[in-house]
């Protein structure tokens, strides 16, 4: 009797499907654009002596403060399709269940959306005029520039006229 | 006859969940260490705009706006422009949006996927402060008719929970 040589072809299909399963089955990365957050940065200010402190021309209070600069940062998008099996692998696995095996190949196809947001180093509107004034003392003036800091702090040290 | 019996809950449970649909939900918030809602603050919906850079059939900021002002409603937080107290404002940036496709989810899991991803800003009404930010991505996956609107709207509630809880924590 013929014996049909299926063995050689059963293995074969097998490890490319569990390469595939584990792999996981995904195209390219594709920029989406971007989208600009707000940012915020707490500058903690003190000088000598106290003194009333101004940022972009706009008096804030008097030292020592805290004060909360906001700016924008550009966060990048890019995205890509990708598995259902890599995706959402537990809702994945109860389909291969209920279907009995037939929903694997099917999982394996990038069909659902993957998204990600990457903050890139360029920020909008981030460099503030700091300026203390003190009745009888020099104006003393800084520019801050704030890069997504949660914290930055200024020491003034104000001269007599 | 064990398997009949079962056989029945399964395909009612399936259809149930075909139905309803489902998907993903992921949050993220942030929130300023030194942020404090006084009592009984309100919450007014700021600005929403369309990131994504992509225009669609259906106005994809009307129906999140409104769907976040009822939310907010339902919840009390949403504040009356005839009021006189300090208020937060909430900014929103819809950053993904894929309307999906109904009969494409009903047929294969994963295919014609509806999702909407936004980031959220809360700020002081006052000083501007920036408070806190809130992140939410949802897809409904599989099942589920009307995805496109009732994705916005499920991302709606998550936001407006999100704000709910943060405040009842302070």
């Amino acid at each position: 009797m013929m014996r049909i040589p299926y063995g050689r072809a059963a293995k074969a299909a097998s490890a490319a499907l569990v390469v595939l399963l584990l792999g996981g089955c995904a195209t390219a990365w594709e920029p989406r654009g971007s989208y600009s957050r707000t940012e915020q940065t707490r500058l903690a200010i003190q000088s000598t002596p106290p003194a009333q402190v101004s940022v972009n021309g706009k008096v804030v209070g008097t030292t020592p403060a805290t004060i909360a600069l906001q700016y924008g940062r550009e966060v990048a998008m890019k995205s890509r399709k990708i598995a259902y099996l890599r995706s959402e692998p537990g809702w994945a696995l109860f389909l291969t269940g209920i279907t009995f095996g037939f929903y694997i190949p099917i999982g394996c196809i990038p069909l659902d959306i993957q998204t990600e947001f990457e903050p890139r180093d360029v920020f909008k509107e981030n460099v503030f005029a700091v300026e203390i004034t003190a009745e009888g003392y020099e104006p003393w003036k800084q520019h801050v520039v704030c890069k997504g800091e949660e914290t930055q702090d200024t020491i003034a040290i104000l001269t007599k006229k | 006859m064990h398997a009949y019996h079962y056989r029945g809950r399964l395909v009612a449970a399936c259809a149930v969940l075909l139905l309803a649909g489902c998907g993903s939900v992921r949050h993220a918030t942030q929130y300023d260490r030194e942020f404090a809602a006084a009592k009984g603050m309100k919450i007014e919906v700021g600005s929403t705009i369309n990131v994504t850079g992509r225009s669609y059939e259906e106005d994809i900021v009307l129906m999140f706006r409104d769907a976040l002002s009822q939310e907010l409603s339902d919840r009390n937080l949403l504040w009356s422009p005839t009021g006189t107290t300090p208020h937060m404002v909430l900014t929103t940036r819809i950053v993904e949006y894929e309307p999906g496709y109904s009969l494409k989810r009903w047929l294969i899991p994963g295919w014609g996927t509806a999702l909407c991803s936004v980031h959220c800003e809360l700020k002081h009404s006052d000083a501007r402060t920036l408070l806190g930010s809130i992140d939410v991505r949802r897809t409904i996956s599989i099942g589920r008719f009307a995805g496109a609107r009732a994705v916005v709207e499920n991302v709606a509630v998550d936001v407006a929970s999100q704000v709910k809880r943060e405040i009842k924590a302070k």
